[in-house]
């Protein structure tokens, strides 16, 4: 392993919105360079070091992990279902207009708008959240998505989260982070992810 | 696993623990001096415990990270023209009434740890 692959392991873990996250990597690369030029070995210094999950934890263990009320959540879905629905209007409507028959169908634009808006969120939501821990919605409202350790959520748990959208339970599911110690859904908890107050500040 | 792997496991654990729990303390105690960097931060501590006290690179960072979080430390960079870049750990006031702090916790528990054991080696 290299000195960038380790450092990009160890980054990989954290959630972008890891406050210093640059300086980390930054004293990381000096530590590692110091004990280069005194002729330490690479693998030496490495093994100094860690795993990098392990040393990832050891970050993130500094950082607290805030639950989010829920109406702060209710919030931010808000605020991203606007620009899913500026996207997806237009599109549904060219295509209903397209539809042979006397004058515009109003009930299957709004059936169409419905739906692909729903998927498009969950579709959205599940990239964002894994690409960058959060959505434009919780970006505004200072939150994001992490595992429960506090590393950066997987894939998987990225999908796991969207599914009672595509279930159609997630009134169910999210009646769930009204009565949880964290304010999880189900599907959340089920995925070892939480949503917290992304502690942004940097020193 | 054998009785005396689990005991050395168990030895090693408390070892983990009490340094864990002590290592903000060690930090602190070693910047009360004037400024550090990391990799001088280690070796002043094999120094001053003649080895006895190490703490890894990996042990080491993320606790000065959250002594950096909690302003307790405060940083610089120096980048010298040649060589490589270092950060410099300084405590800061709050840091020094932290390290009071725990320097106090410190020794009320080591104290009354050593009368424990003592009562317990004179009751034998």
């Amino acid at each position: 392993m290299t000195v960038d692959q380790y450092i990009h392991a160890v980054l990989d873990l954290m959630p972008q919105a890891t406050p210093n996250r640059d300086q980390i990597a930054r004293e990381l690369r000096a530590n590692i360079d110091e004990r280069l030029a005194r002729g330490e070995q690479l693998l030496d210094i490495l093994a100094q070091l860690g795993k990098p999950a392990r040393l990832a934890d050891e970050y993130l263990a500094a950082i607290p992990m805030v639950a989010v009320p829920t109406s702060e959540r209710f919030l931010a879905k808000l605020i991203d279902f606007g620009p899913v629905l500026l996207i997806v209007m237009p599109l549904v409507y060219l295509g209903v207009a397209k539809i042979p028959g006397p004058g515009f169908n109003w009930i299957v634009f709004c059936a169409f708008t419905f739906a692909c808006s729903g998927v498009g969120l969950c579709l959205y939501t599940g990239f964002s959240e894994f690409s960058t821990s959060r959505t434009l919605g919780k970006w505004m409202r200072g939150l994001h998505v992490v595992q429960e350790s506090g590393r950066r959520i997987t894939f998987a748990q990225s999908l796991v989260r969207q599914l009672p959208f595509l279930m159609s339970i997630y009134f169910i599911d999210a009646f769930f982070a009204l009565f949880t110690d964290r304010h999880q859904r189900a599907f959340e908890m089920l995925s070892k992810t939480r949503v917290v107050v992304a502690s942004t500040q940097e020193i | 696993m054998t009785p005396s792997a689990d005991s050395t496991d168990d030895r090693r654990s408390i070892e983990r623990e009490l340094k864990r729990g002590s290592l903000e303390l060690i930090v602190l105690h070693l910047l009360a001096g004037g400024e550090a960097y990391g990799y001088e931060i280690v070796s002043k501590l094999t120094a001053e415990t003649n080895g006895a006290l190490e703490v890894t690179d990996g042990t080491l960072y993320p606790v000065l990270y959250r002594l950096e979080r909690a302003q307790l430390v405060t940083v610089r960079w120096e980048t010298p023209e040649r060589g490589v870049p270092r950060k410099y750990y300084q405590l800061t006031d709050a840091g020094r009434t932290e390290l009071a702090r725990l320097t106090h916790e410190w020794t009320t528990f080591a104290n009354a740890m050593t009368t424990l054991l003592r009562t317990e080696r004179e009751g034998r």
